[in-house]
């Protein structure tokens, strides 16, 4: 059962008197419980996509369901409480808030959801119990990547969305991200969307959409999974 | 520059054209505020500068108590410096059919000989008068007379027509004009009618009938290029002063010799006569006092002698009447004796008598048994004794005679027996018989024997018996004369005795009646005394009345009199020493308080926009460092191109400089004409004679502040850009570290941090996480909330001099002054005191005096105030502690201070000040403080001013509440004093207060001005920090967003730190308020005028509102902005 519905679904920018396709038709389903990867280099609309699916941006044209409710119908305010409940968000660059603390960012996030994971077992099951006190000065890359994880996952969203979640990171930090990723989606059956420009990454994923230019160069499902660590890049 | 870099400076300007254009708005409104304000006072005294030199307005008008003759014109024109003179007539008229309103009447300027026309006139409406009948009347809100109207005037002079002024009453009005003279709505003061002066107005110099010239305008030759109200002006017009004195006192002379000597020899002559009459008068008063006391001291001692008299004649009364009353009793006794004595002497005389009458009884019957055996019939007997008690010698003697003759008889028959015896014997011895037995013999010799025993009985009775009863007979008598006597002596006793009693009886009803007599006398001596006494005393009473309403009449004559040469030999005075006023422009109604207002202005500016300029500076400042600090990456791109760090520095001080230089020449472009001309507009009310402003840059307070803009930015981009540039470029392209997070203080203070919600902590720390951020919004809003709070504080003060002074400190209605002191005229006294229409009246004197203490002295504006009763006084003249309230220590032991004055001479209570009064000098000891806003007070008691000065106060001005239950017609009160005899003027404090007020009102509009540009700068402020907070933290704010953070609570989360910074911002700007407004309130405040030290609490409430209002305005605009803010962003690199 697809969780995740694109139906042909298109944005377009105007900016003066051109017009730009950020994404141009497309369609695909995500199952729930599964991992996808969306794949495309810079520009090839897979931000767009993200935005559309986590409710940041509407499209122009289409339709996107998203647990069977179509999203692209919603109201601004209805698309707030989408975000709130439906969705997880890990950013590339982690955008924790400096000023809070691992434990208090995450709950920047449970204080707005019905039903939130404890803010502690959140950190917990992203293994950083220890560090729930620190400010994200006194965390590394990899560690604050883990916090917005937390964050994200402390919600308990439907849909976890990932923007380049490596990006900032070096690879040994990225495998274990990744890792933690494919593990909350394995052991708790969190749906995860993760886009990304390395490819080499694809192999973890159970579905795997390339994008170019504002259209799915291909969608393949990865009957056989394999786990980061037996991933090389 | 290189070109790339001129084009990426305007697109950074374009980039962050929000910023830019909130520097250039804060910098416009600072630098315009600040030189707009300084412009005002220039502009405005551009135009009186203009408009006096235009006008040629006078420089003195001098006024004669006795006018001018040609000479002294003449004089004046010769004097040194004096350029031109004009000499002119003026009257001040009443307006008929106008309740006292007061005309001030001058004649239509004219140019006198070679001088130049001195205060022409402008008409507004018509033309100039021509004919002797036609009026021009000065514009003013005073529109009763139109052209076309006719003006007819009264003198202020009861029943005296105008001839002697005017050649006619009734004038036609023809224009309206302007004077120089008359600035403002003020027409000055007048000591007729209402005591004010409601209107000017000009007629021909023809029409006056005035033989000598009443006023004469002088213009001073170097005055001409001075601007009015400079220091440069005032010094050089106060030396013409001197030598326009100089002269006036030689024409004073002058005059004084032609006219004055006899007039003063005629009024020392009435005064002898006055003195000698009053010596006289006085003389004869005293000898009839004399006179009555004499005869009241008479009057005592001959009523203490009678009393004396009386008083003997009482004891001697008393006494008599005890001796009578013993000579009775003495009588009394004497008499009981003398009756118990005749009495016994009666029963004594009876005894003896009844003895006697027993004797007699006894002597007769023995006599009777004697002369009855002698043969002595008892009828005999009887009928010699008769009814006699016993027989006197003669009586026996005619009984012895009775014997005899009986014996005679017996002897005869003797004889005849004898014969017959001797015959029968014879016969017998005859017959021998014997006789014896002869009957008849023995018969007859029985017989014969028997017969001549009878008659030798009778013969021996007629021997012896005879005398032995005549002896007896004689003892009786004697015995019987004995008793006879005493009965006699008895009778004469008894006699005697009622003899003796009736005369004592006489005597004592005499003595009795002698002492009624005296005791009649007594009584009608002590009535008559009293009598005496009461009309006497009476007599004299009368006579000491008589003399008393004599006195009383004499004295009232006198002062009548004594006013009457007072006033001759005032009015001689004021002749004999004309005094000439040199009045200056300062005595131009509306021409001083022009300066006054206009400085106002201007003490503002020196405080107000600096401070203003300084949130301004600040809050750019910040503005441009944040900047600089954003552009971060651009630096470290241009260094690591190769840019020289000069020209990058460049670029940045370009950015500052050409935001602050726009902003400022904007700024100067709008503040410049709009504050000054709308200042000028509200002042404008007050001074509807002056033309329009003429705007005058105030050159160097714009340099100032655009130079101190200018450096302040310049140096802000140098600085930071230079602190970049420290670093290597690849720092730079690198991203800022994020600020670390901390914890703040109040997370150790647990129980606190606990208790706080989520978003309050996060709110907590992220207020205290941007230190400069707090302190920018946090000093921005407290300037902007000062700036508000001294506005609104300032607007209050001074709303409060007016307020205090006239509603809780001085809470008279009238002041009504009297022309001398009121001794000399206790009618006007009793009536003031007596008026019905006043709640309370007060007796004082008010003089101007100089005040010093140590090297400090104050002379303008500052009175002593000397109340005749402190407690009339006190009624009506609040003295009290600003802080406490409570009542001022006025007294004996020393004068009260009032505070600006103190505060000016650095005194307390317990210190000495001297003050001197007309040249008398008294040091004395302040006794206490009191509150009070306008002009400096030292206020003494007449007690301590007699001692101080070393004479009685002389009282002379009244001040009067009215009765609240009454209606108060300020007119009727006003023209009935007026008309009262001795009276100066009056005035009422309604007037001062709607002078004040209409001042004030116009300072309002300063108020206002600086109301709005606080309000203007503290929304800029807010905008551009709110936005500087919402350009930094774009990243947060989309992150919450993609969160799912509702609009409202993104807002909310970004608020709350806006919110309460905000409010700590009101909070240092309430304290900072208050000292901003106490620094500007003694900046602003003219020597003797304290503005209100109370800040109300609608200050702060206001203050403080304002600014949330703009905080909340901000806010809303904000939340657009936040509602704008893409999530996308979220996902962008950290830049």
């Amino acid at each position: 059962m697809s969780l995740v519905e694109f139906r042909d679904v298109k944005k377009y920018y105007t900016m003066g008197e051109v017009t730009i396709k950020a994404v141009d038709g497309i369609s695909f389903d995500i199952d729930e419980g599964s991992f996808t990867v969306v794949v495309g280099s810079s520009g090839a609309g897979k931000t767009t996509v993200l935005n559309i699916l986590g409710g940041m941006d509407t499209c122009t044209e289409g339709q996107v369901l998203v647990g069977g409710r179509d999203v692209s119908s919603l109201s601004d305010k209805e698309l707030v409480m989408f975000r709130r409940y439906d969705i997880g968000f890990v950013f590339q660059f982690y955008n924790l808030i400096q000023n809070l603390t691992a434990k208090e960012n995450v709950e920047l996030a449970t204080q707005i959801c019905r039903n939130p994971m404890d803010a502690s077992e959140a950190l917990k099951s992203v293994e950083l119990e220890d560090r729930m006190d620190n400010f994200p000065s006194q965390l590394s890359g990899g560690e604050q990547q883990r916090v917005s994880i937390a964050r994200a996952l402390a919600k308990r969203p439907k849909l976890l969305l990932c923007d380049e979640p490596t990006g900032a990171l070096d690879d040994n930090t990225g495998r274990t991200i990744l890792k933690l990723l494919q593990r909350k989606c394995r052991e708790d059956g969190i749906t995860v969307v993760l886009i990304t420009h390395n490819s080499a990454i694809t192999p973890m994923a159970d579905r795997v959409i390339r994008m170019g230019s504002g259209r799915i160069v291909s969608n393949t499902v990865n009957e056989n999974p394999l786990s980061v660590d037996e991933i090389e890049w | 520059m290189s070109k790339m870099l001129v084009k990426n400076f305007f697109r950074d300007i374009k980039k962050t054209r929000a910023r830019f254009i909130s520097i250039m708005l804060i910098i416009m409104l600072g630098v315009g505020f600040l030189v707009g304000i300084n412009s005002t006072a220039p502009s405005m005294y551009a135009v009186v500068d203009e408009y006096y030199k235009d006008s040629n307005l006078m420089d003195f008008r001098l006024i004669s108590t006795v006018g001018f003759t040609q000479e002294d014109v003449q004089a004046l024109e010769d004097t040194e410096g004096v350029e031109d003179v004009m000499p002119s007539y003026f009257a001040d008229v009443l307006l008929s059919g106008e309740s006292d309103k007061v005309a001030r009447v001058y004649a239509v300027p004219q140019a006198y000989g070679d001088s130049q026309l001195i205060n022409s006139i402008t008409v507004v409406e018509g033309r100039l008068p021509e004919k002797d009948n036609e009026i021009v009347v000065g514009q003013s809100d005073f529109s009763d007379y139109p052209v076309g109207s006719v003006v007819k005037f009264e003198s202020p002079v009861k029943d005296k027509d105008l001839s002697s002024t005017f050649v006619t009453s009734e004038f036609t009005v023809v224009g309206i004009v302007t004077s120089p003279m008359y600035i403002s709505f003020e027409r000055g003061v007048t000591n007729v009618g209402s005591g004010k002066v409601s209107a000017y107005m000009m007629i021909p110099a023809s029409s006056f009938t005035i033989e000598r010239y009443t006023e004469v305008y002088v213009t001073g030759t170097e005055l001409d290029s001075l601007a009015p109200y400079s220091a440069e002006y005032e010094n050089a017009r106060d030396e013409l002063g001197l030598r326009l004195e100089l002269t006036g006192e030689k024409r004073k002379f002058a005059f004084s010799e032609e006219e004055i000597d006899s007039a003063q020899a005629s009024i020392d002559e009435a005064k002898l006569s006055f003195e000698n009459k009053k010596q006289k008068a006085e003389q004869e008063i005293e000898d009839a006092q004399n006179q009555i006391d004499e005869g009241r001291a008479r009057l005592q001692s001959e009523t203490a002698k009678a009393e004396k008299d009386l008083q003997d004649a009482k004891v001697q009364i008393e006494s008599g009447r005890k001796e009578l009353a013993d000579k009775k009793s003495q009588y009394i006794t004497e008499t009981a004796k003398a009756e118990q004595e005749i009495a016994q002497g009666e029963a004594e005389v009876e005894k003896a008598e009844a003895e006697i009458a027993d004797a007699k009884a006894q002597m007769k019957e023995e006599i009777y048994s004697q002369v009855s055996a002698l043969g002595i019939t008892r009828e005999q007997f009887d009928y010699i004794y008769g009814d006699r008690e016993m027989l006197s010698v003669s009586d026996v003697n005619r009984l012895s005679e009775l014997v005899r003759l009986y014996k005679g008889s017996v002897d005869a028959r003797i004889l005849g027996l004898r014969t017959i015896i001797r015959e029968i014997e014879a016969v017998c011895s005859l017959s021998g018989t014997d006789p014896t037995t002869v009957e008849e013999y023995t018969s007859s010799v029985n017989r014969l024997d028997e017969l001549t025993a009878e008659s030798a009985k009778l013969e021996e009775f007629l021997t012896t018996g005879k005398t032995e009863l005549i002896n007896a007979v004689e003892v009786l008598i004697d015995a019987d004369a004995e008793v006879a006597s005493s009965r006699q002596k008895l009778e004469d006793a008894k006699a005697e005795l009622a003899q003796g009693k009736v005369t004592a009886q006489q005597e004592f009803e005499k003595a009795e009646q002698q002492l009624a007599q005296a005791e009649k006398d007594y009584n009608e001596g002590v009535a008559k005394l009293e009598k005496t006494k009461v009309d006497t005393t009476l007599q004299l009473d009368n006579a000491q009345k008589e003399l008393d309403s004599k006195k009383k009449e004499a004295e009232r004559e006198f002062s009548k009199a004594e006013k009457e040469l007072r006033k001759a030999q005032k009015e001689l005075d004021s002749l004999a020493n004309p005094i000439w006023y040199y009045n200056t422009r300062d005595d131009n109604p509306g021409y001083s308080s022009y300066e006054d207002n206009v400085e106002r202005i201007n003490a503002v500016g020196k405080v107000f926009p600096v401070f203003f300029m300084l949130v301004a500076v600040l809050v750019c400042v910040t503005t441009l460092s944040r900047l600089v600090e954003e552009q971060r990456a651009d630096i470290g791109a241009l260094t690591t191109l190769g840019y020289k760090k000069k020209d990058i520095i460049l670029k940045y001080i370009a950015y500052a400089l050409s935001a602050t230089l726009i902003g400022s020449v904007v700024g100067i472009a709008l503040g410049v004409p709009v504050i000054p001309t709308v200042i000028y507009n509200a002042y404008r009310i007050l001074y509807s004679s002056l033309p329009s402003l003429i705007l005058r840059l105030n050159l160097g307070s714009a340099v100032v502040a655009i130079l101190v803009a200018m450096a302040c930015t310049s140096a802000v981009a140098f600085f930071t850009c230079n602190a970049l540039l420290k670093h290597k470029p690849a720092t730079l392209l690198r991203p800022k570290a994020p600020k670390a997070g901390k914890r703040i203080f109040l997370e150790r203070i647990g129980f606190v941090w606990s208790r706080m919600s989520f978003f309050a902590k996060v709110t907590a720390r992220n207020i205290f996480r941007y230190k400069a951020r707090f302190f920018m919004t946090v000093i921005g809003v407290a300037g902007c909330t000062a700036l508000i709070v001294s506005a609104f504080g300032l607007y209050s003060s001074i709303n409060d001099v007016m307020d205090k002074q006239f509603g809780e400190i001085f809470t008279y209605d009238v002041i009504i002054a009297a022309d001398d002191s009121v001794e000399y005229n206790k009618e006007l006294k009793e009536k003031v005191f007596a008026d019905s229409r006043f709640e309370h009246t007060a007796l004082c004197r008010q003089t101007l005096i100089t005040v010093k203490c140590g090297d400090k002295e104050v002379s303008s504006d500052t009175y002593l105030a000397v109340p005749e009763s402190i407690k009339d006084y006190t009624q009506i003249v609040n003295l009290r502690d600003r802080k406490t309230g409570e009542k001022a220590n006025f007294g004996n032991s020393g004068v009260v201070v009032s505070e600006k004055l103190a505060k000016n001479l650095g005194v307390k209570s317990g210190d000495k000040i001297t003050v001197e009064e007309n040249g008398v000098e008294a040091e004395l000891t302040v006794s206490d403080i009191c509150e009070n806003y306008m002009y400096g007070y030292v206020f003494i008691s007449p007690e301590l001013y007699a001692q101080a000065f070393s004479v009685q106060a002389e009282f002379d001005l009244f001040m009067c509440t009215a009765k609240e239950s009454v209606p108060f017609d300020e007119d009727k009160v006003g023209s009935e004093y007026l008309d009262t005899e001795g009276v100066l003027g009056v005035s009422f404090i309604s007037g001062s207060i709607k002078s004040f007020d209409d001042m004030i009102s116009s300072l309002n509009y300063v108020v206002l001005v600086m109301i709005i540009s606080a309000a203007a700068l503290a929304f800029v402020v807010l905008y551009n920090l709110t936005n500087i907070n919402i350009a930094e933290r774009k990243r947060e704010i989309s992150t919450l967003k993609v969160l799912g953070f509702k609009n409202s609570e993104t807002s909310a989360y970004i608020y709350r730190e806006n919110i309460l910074l905000t409010l700590f911002g009101v909070a240092a700007g309430l304290v900072l308020g208050v000292w901003l407004l106490g620094y500007i309130i003694t900046t602003v405040e003219l020597d003797m005028v304290m503005f209100g030290r109370d800040i109300h609490a609608f200050t702060f409430v206001l203050s403080a509102l304002m600014t949330a209002l703009f905080a909340s305005l901000v806010n809303v605009i904000m939340h657009l902005r936040l509602k704008k803010i893409d999530m996308v962003e979220s996902l962008k690199s950290v830049e």
